[in-house]
């Protein structure tokens, strides 16, 4: 009777760990968008900015090197065009006429590398087994001790994270060499799959960080 | 975003299941039971999902006839998947958010059991049906019990309703 019990709670256990909720399934549900202003900031008083025609590679400034990728660039920054002339802001040219604000893009990838050096039972359980007593103690062998191979697996994944920035060059900084943004869109997910559908998922983000931000609208 | 919750309380029962024989002080009883719970109030707000994951264990031992003392320990797992943006202060994040409430409970039971037969209504509202007509006998039992766990750590007050379905032997 009680090992019937013992086993009954096994199986318990083993159906609740292992239907444990709420995995990742996907590169898009890593999105995030995160977007910060200054209080009191009096976004109604803007009117017209300028944006640079690059994005800024937040790496490269660093003096790092870089993966990020250019090629969408300008798709990228058509994008915040549109979303900032649908907030009622017209693009004029710093270099004749002063804007009310200025809008900077950057961005950066981040490598992340994980090793796996522990030993990955579950997908060897067929083909490995056969070793006698507990490893790693063989009580057969003369030596008492073994050094079975250690599969090391590393897994790789790429994350990157866009930056817009609305500095408003009347609102003075703490330090002269630095621009206080007041407004700040940051969107951050996992670099993986087509790049179509990369740059559809960073569509549909700036779009979210302009809709979750309706301060921003000029009237 | 997690919340774990420990709840340690005494519950008195005034009546729940029963099971065909008479019980005797010094008899025991110990079930096991797979835990299903639906979130209320302030635990329904941050996870609303209907849970299938759980575990239940009960120990109980009888004091006369129709009462016991035991100990009941229980696991719930509550979770949902939101995508919504959340706001504080000057910030605003929107993302898929994995929420979960994993609910521990230990507690204290007394029951007082009414009728011989095989059911009883309680607050923890129990049916227990002999799977076999022995004196050392095994049951198939079921609970529906409500959970209230006190404010803490800066955390509301969490409440549950469980559904235990599960099976119990009686020892002398």
């Amino acid at each position: 009777m009680q090992k019937r019990y013992a086993l009954l709670c096994a199986l318990f256990g083993a159906f609740s760990a292992g239907c444990y909720p709420g995995e990742i399934d996907t590169a898009a549900q890593t999105d995030l968008v995160a977007t910060f202003h200054m209080e009191g900031a009096d976004f109604t008083a803007n009117h017209t900015y300028d944006m640079p025609d690059s994005i800024v590679d937040v790496g490269v400034a660093a003096g790092f090197d870089t993966t990020l990728d250019h090629s969408h660039d300008a798709a990228i920054l058509t994008k915040v065009r549109a979303e900032l002339t649908q907030m009622g802001y017209t693009r004029v040219d710093a270099t004749t006429t002063k804007p009310d604000v200025v809008v900077l893009v950057s961005a950066i990838t981040v490598d992340n590398y994980d090793v796996w050096y522990s030993y990955p039972w579950y997908p060897y359980w067929g083909w490995w087994g056969g070793w006698g007593g507990y490893w790693p103690y063989n009580a057969s062998s003369s030596s008492g001790y073994y050094y079975p191979w250690y599969p090391v697996t590393v897994t790789g994944y790429t994350t990157g994270s866009l930056f817009i920035q609305m500095i408003d060059p009347d609102v003075v900084a703490p330090d002269s060499t630095q621009a206080t943004p007041i407004w700040l869109g940051a969107i951050n997910g996992l670099l993986e799959g087509t790049d179509q559908q990369i740059l559809q998922r960073i569509d549909n983000n700036i779009s979210q960080a302009f809709a979750q931000s309706p301060y921003l609208h000029t009237q | 975003m997690r919340i774990k919750i420990i709840a340690a309380l005494v519950l008195l029962v005034p009546a729940t299941a029963a099971t065909a024989a008479a019980q005797r002080t010094g008899d025991k009883w110990f079930g096991m039971t797979w835990s299903m719970s639906s979130p209320t109030a302030n635990s329904k707000q941050f996870a609303n999902d209907y849970s299938f994951r759980g575990l239940g264990m009960e120990w109980r031992q009888f004091k006369g006839s129709s009462t016991s003392v035991g100990l009941s320990l229980g696991w719930n797992l509550m979770n949902e998947e939101t995508f919504e943006t959340s706001s504080i202060h000057q910030v605003d994040v929107t993302g898929l958010q994995f929420r979960y409430i994993n609910a521990y409970s230990i507690l204290l039971a007394a029951h007082k059991y009414l009728g011989t037969n095989h059911f009883g209504l309680a607050p923890e509202f129990g049916i227990a049906v002999p799977l076999r007509h022995t004196v050392d006998g095994e049951a198939f039992y079921t609970a529906v019990r409500y959970n209230y766990a006190f404010a803490a750590g800066g955390s509301p007050y969490q409440s549950w309703i469980g559904i235990d379905i599960g099976i119990a032997t009686r020892r002398f």
